[in-house]
């Protein structure tokens, strides 16, 4: 029914899509089949429209809607239209840059596409349509919990009007925003460099979204007068103030500055559709079968990297040794995994940084470490998939019997390869930049979260890693009790670390004896087994 | 030397559907054993039986002394395995991927390197060692996987279509490599839809129709009993329609015609 909906909007969008040179029969084609796909696996607890995931998102943007609806109600109309679209243009950006995005270069059927007289731009096409069935989805019920409440602020015909109106402009601002980063990026470095490149600026974005308003309040702690003055020009470039121009205009206040902010709001999101689809007129096909990966590949053939070094003192048997390189491997270069992880592990980071720079000390440094202990589950969960996860019959086709040590020595290479320059790196930044008087306490707050960390992935309900195709993806929910676990350890060694880090004398103790129980920790890593629900 | 492969009356259906309807078989040591049927014949599951990955059979199957479904582990440290349109793990290097296998063969690196150097020194892939196996040709890939499956010395190897996408030389000298292990004391199974190669390389053979055995033997067995002719013919006359010809032409037909 969903998918009738969806494919009856589509049609009558029919004389529009043609006119942007796309052509309409297969671009509905493709759509169809890419919705059907995920429609067939999308009984609960599987991906797609039926993700359990996608309704708690779901429930979450009817939540926020209902919220930014209360400031209708409180706040008066012009600023609930700014903080609406403003709060749902934010929520949607994220979204799109760290998940849905993903879908403008999913991979998974490009093999299956690519010999076939399919244009970039329809291809391209299809794959922001197919972004939009998602993003429109949780715009409805963004603003179904919006409106519920906004219309008794009324005026009611100028809310039910313009509301879903504004929401509409702001949706396709947005998508239309995002999708035309990556089109410009396929577009002035190529093929060959797509993926890569977007996956990079899905990280720079989101790292600048999570803790780039703290890294600017750190850099900037003298000239915030001087900012405030400068904010009019807020108006003509951020577009939530657009659509209270054009609301006030319509109720009325036509001022040169109201009907400027109309033109903008209407048409903002046409030029960013059609430039997007303009930049995609090329290249798309190619760029999604180009490469994306992490550092080099070792140049000596068998000569091993730096990290893969330390698979023979930290592995204890050959079928440790299998899981830790081909994790260590994976991790930097398998496609579904750095799409899924990088931005976040990068991210949390970056936030935990800006958070360590601004607060004071005491707690300074402890509240913002504790966040990184938070970036754990998604190395983890998405470490499950892999873009040819299918190769995983290798392991069926071997003699492990126990796969645990397979498993065992895939987190250790997580650990290694991933996890830990993560937790330095963030350490490392921290003391630079806050000099290298607070070195004791960043060392000791690294080895607290490594010790948060280390005993939540011994409690974890551990899949293979790197053993399932994207298309297979399941929300675990026999992890999520860990997950909220995790978020009362982080504060747990916020407390512990401000506790220890008072005293000189303590905290010197405290950092030579952590490594004790990390070391010990680590070794349990040797005792992890396989979730009995998840032994394939 | 007594039978490698022992299999009597093999059944396996997939939800009601049968796919072998008591196949018996016996292989014996130091011979390639063909193994050929029509899409859907069964073969791919008979081969996965004896390989230990489908466990959920009726019957009496025994790879070198080995129960399957008791003792898989102990059964894949003996056998290699070449599937057909196998999927790799794309990102990791040809190094990276052989280092991988070989140690959940439980082979010391040292090992894998000596006998994997041999192994691509021979079939040119030497300077590929660094490179992804997403950069592999379709023959690069086949000689990869052929590698891996021998890495650890198996004294049973299951091959599907082995020869995919080599050229003449490479196929050749797989065709040679697959003699020289069946004439150590090893066995071959040997999957293929190529007839001429089965008819030249194979000791034995066996056609699969339907689930179940139709013929077995040599090829000078097979043909004598069919009244001569080619492995081919042979193969079409038990497992066809007989009628190819005008099936072609009716394919065509419907290529000319507007469905209308």
């Amino acid at each position: 029914m969903f998918l009738n909906l969806v494919l009856g909007i589509v049609d009558r969008l029919r004389a529009p899509i043609t006119a942007f040179g796309i052509d309409f029969d297969r671009f509905r084609e493709l759509l169809r089949v890419k919705l059907l796909l995920e429609f067939r696996t999308s009984v609960l607890g599987q991906g797609g429209m039926g993700d359990v995931a996608f309704v708690l998102t779901l429930v979450g943007f009817w939540l926020m809607g209902i919220l930014t609806g209360v400031a209708a109600l409180v706040l008066g109309p012009s600023v609930w239209m700014g903080a609406t679209t403003g709060l749902l243009m934010g929520m949607l950006f994220l979204l799109l840059i760290v998940h849905y995005g993903n879908i403008l270069v999913d991979t998974t059927d490009i093999e299956q596409v690519a010999p076939h007289p399919v244009a970039d731009r329809t291809l391209f096409a299809s794959r922001l349509a197919h972004m939009m069935v998602y993003v429109g989805a949780l715009a409805v019920v963004f603003m179904s919990g919006n409106l519920m409440l906004a219309v008794f602020r009324g005026p009611a015909l100028a809310v039910l009007a313009l509301g879903p109106l504004c929401a509409f402009l702001a949706v396709v601002l947005t998508v239309g925003v995002v999708a035309g980063a990556f089109a410009f990026l396929l577009r002035v470095l190529g093929p060959a460099r797509f993926q890569r490149a977007t996956l990079w600026m899905q990280v720079v974005v989101m790292a600048a979204m999570m803790g780039g308003g703290q890294l600017v309040r750190f850099f900037s702690r003298d000239a915030g007068p001087v900012l405030d003055e400068n904010l009019h020009w807020l108006k003509w470039v951020f577009p939530p103030l657009h659509f209270v121009g054009l609301y006030d205009f319509v109720l009325g206040e036509r001022t040169v500055e109201n009907g400027a902010a109309l033109g903008l709001a209407l048409g903002l999101p046409l030029v960013a559709v059609i430039g997007t689809l303009k930049l995609a007129s090329r290249f798309f096909v190619a760029g999604l079968d180009g490469s994306i990966h992490l550092g080099g590949t070792p140049r000596g053939g068998w000569r091993p990297t730096l990290f893969a070094r330390l698979g023979v003192p930290l592995c204890r048997s050959h079928a440790q040794r299998a899981g830790f390189g081909l994790a260590l491997a994976l991790s930097r270069r398998d496609p579904f995994y750095l799409r899924a992880a990088l931005p976040s592990l990068i991210a949390f980071p970056v936030m935990a940084i800006g958070m360590g720079l601004n607060l004071p000390d005491p707690p300074g440094l402890a509240p913002a470490l504790a966040l990184l202990v938070v970036g754990l589950p998604t190395v983890l969960q998405s470490a499950l998939f892999c873009t040819d996860g299918e190769a995983s019959w290798l392991l069926e086709a071997s003699p492990v019997g126990e796969r645990d040590a397979v498993l065992q020595g895939a987190v250790k290479g997580l650990i290694v390869g991933t996890i830990a320059p993560a937790l330095l790196g963030a350490g490392l930044f921290l003391v630079l930049l806050r000099g290298s008087g607070e070195i004791l306490p960043v060392i000791l707050a690294l080895e607290l979260v490594a010790i948060a960390m280390l005993v939540s992935l011994l409690r974890w309900h551990h899949g293979m890693p790197f053993s399932r195709s994207p298309k297979q993806q399941a929300v675990d929910w026999s992890n999520m009790g860990h997950i909220f676990m995790l978020l009362l350890a982080g504060l747990f060694v916020a407390g512990v670390h401000v506790a220890l880090a008072w005293n000189p004398w303590v905290l010197w103790i405290s950092v030579v004896l952590s490594p004790v129980p990390m070391y010990a920790l680590f070794r349990r890593v040797d005792r992890i087994r396989l979730h009995a629900g998840r032994r394939r | 030397m007594g039978a490698t492969i022992r299999v009597e009356g093999l059944r396996k259906s997939y939800g009601g559907r049968s796919v072998l309807d008591g196949v018996d078989l016996e292989v014996q040591a130091g011979t390639i054993f063909g193994y050929i049927g029509p899409n859907g014949a069964g073969k791919t599951t008979t081969v996965k039986i004896l390989t230990g990955l489908l466990g959920d059979f009726e019957g009496e199957v025994r790879v070198g002394g080995l129960d399957p479904r008791e003792q898989p582990v102990e059964l894949k440290e003996t056998i290699g395995y070449v599937p057909e349109n196998a999927v790799l793990y794309e990102a990791l290097t040809v190094a990276e991927l052989l280092l991988f296998v070989g140690r959940l063969h439980g082979l010391d690196d040292a090992v894998i390197r000596a006998r994997a150097d041999e192994f691509l020194d021979v079939f040119e892939l030497k300077s590929r060692l660094p490179t992804r196996v997403s950069t592999l040709s379709k023959g690069m890939r086949q000689k990869l996987l052929l590698t891996s499956a021998v890495l650890h010395a198996p004294q049973v190897v299951f091959l599907d279509e082995p020869l995919s996408g080599l050229d003449v030389n490479a196929a050749i000298l797989v065709k040679n490599f697959l003699r020289a292990l069946a004439d150590s004391g090893r066995t071959v199974f040997y999957c293929s839809h190529v007839m001429d190669v089965v008819e030249r390389v194979c000791d034995r053979i066996a056609i699969l129709d339907g689930g179940k055995l139709v013929a077995e033997g040599t090829f000078d067995e097979l043909s004598a009993a069919r009244g001569g002719g080619s492995l081919e013919r042979i193969f079409a006359e038990l497992t066809g329609e007989g009628e190819d010809v005008e099936l072609a032409e009716r394919l065509v037909r419907a290529l000319d015609g507007d469905g209308v």
